[in-house]
């Protein structure tokens, strides 16, 4: 995922559609009409509006809305992805992120 | 068994609204010099009339003779020119090499063989201008008995034919990552993402 491709996301509830902000954990550079331009592999996206979060899976992101992340596949892959970044993602995600966080273990 | 011209003719403007992501799409489009744009399988005309109102010369063609009949009324109603016909995905495109700037074609290419897929690629590629856009969506959460109930019969590597629904009969391809960069090899993959409907959406640009 290039760093434009915030221009074109939006929040997908439908009655939210802000504008995201994005916090990068892995990424690389590639040629781009032979410039260096951003990869990124890994990174956390975040609506201010509503407080939904959205993961960027190996260069993919992923924009679903919460009844196809609750359950299945899905919720087993970005809570994966959760335990993999929870020392880089802020607090509120974790305890309190919507449509779920990271349930403490124990 | 039913197709696309069954559903159309029962349920008319099956979508309405365009793609989400359609506004941001045609901001892109404009950075990148696109004037002349196909949607290819195109339906009743939901981008058709949202990319002429936006100023875009637009063509667009589908199966099914009613959904072509509505787009065309549509873009008529709005004083659009209704340059819409009927074909089918499958079959060489009705337009000269390198027509196009601009090509969408949202949630229509999976809705056949991996033949057939690999064959509307390539004239996807054979009418876009080198360096022209692609935006492009095809599903990648396939259905479910639990969200469907679709009795689905795989009848190739990744294809399904759901027996129950309203789109029965239709085969839907389920793209693997992998098969991605290369049913899409002349094209130079800009971005993916998955969208809110669980489709992905692939930004490409065609290759000199």
């Amino acid at each position: 995922m290039k760093p434009w491709l915030m221009d074109i996301l939006a929040c997908p509830i439908p009655e939210c559609r802000s504008e995201l902000e994005i916090q990068v954990f892995t990424s690389h550079l590639v040629k781009d009409d032979d410039v260096e331009v951003e990869e990124i592999d890994d990174a956390l996206i975040t609506c201010p509006k509503c407080g939904r979060w959205y993961p960027v899976i190996e260069g993919i992101a992923c924009m679903l809305p919460d009844n196809l992340r609750e359950s299945g596949k899905q919720k087993i892959e970005e809570t994966k992805f959760l335990e993999k970044w929870q020392r880089e993602i802020p607090e509120h995600v974790l305890e309190k992120g919507r449509p779920f966080g990271l349930t403490p273990k124990g | 068994m039913p197709n696309w011209d069954s559903i159309f003719r029962s349920r008319g403007h099956v979508f309405e609204e365009s793609h989400t992501d359609m506004p941001a799409i045609i901001d892109l489009f404009k950075k990148h010099d696109i004037v002349r744009v196909l949607d290819a399988g195109c339906g009743t005309g939901r981008h058709l009339v949202y990319l002429a109102e936006q100023g875009f010369e637009v063509y667009g063609f589908d199966s099914s003779p009613h959904a072509v009949e509505m787009a065309m009324s549509w873009l008529r109603s709005r004083g659009y020119r209704p340059r819409v016909k009927l074909h089918k995905m499958e079959e060489d495109f009705p337009y000269d090499d390198g027509f196009f700037d601009g090509i969408v074609s949202i949630q229509v290419i999976h809705h056949n063989l991996m033949s057939a897929i690999r064959f509307t690629v390539k004239e996807m590629v054979r009418v876009l201008r080198a360096e022209g856009i692609l935006f492009v969506s095809f599903p990648i959460l396939g259905p479910t008995p639990k969200n469907g109930g679709w009795d689905l019969e795989e009848i190739e590597s990744g294809t399904y034919i759901p027996h129950r629904g309203m789109e029965a009969g239709i085969p839907h391809h389920y793209f693997t990552t992998d098969e991605i960069p290369d049913v899409f090899c002349d094209f130079e993959i800009m971005e993916q993402y998955i969208d809110e409907t669980g489709h992905r959406c692939v930004l490409a640009k065609r290759k000199p």
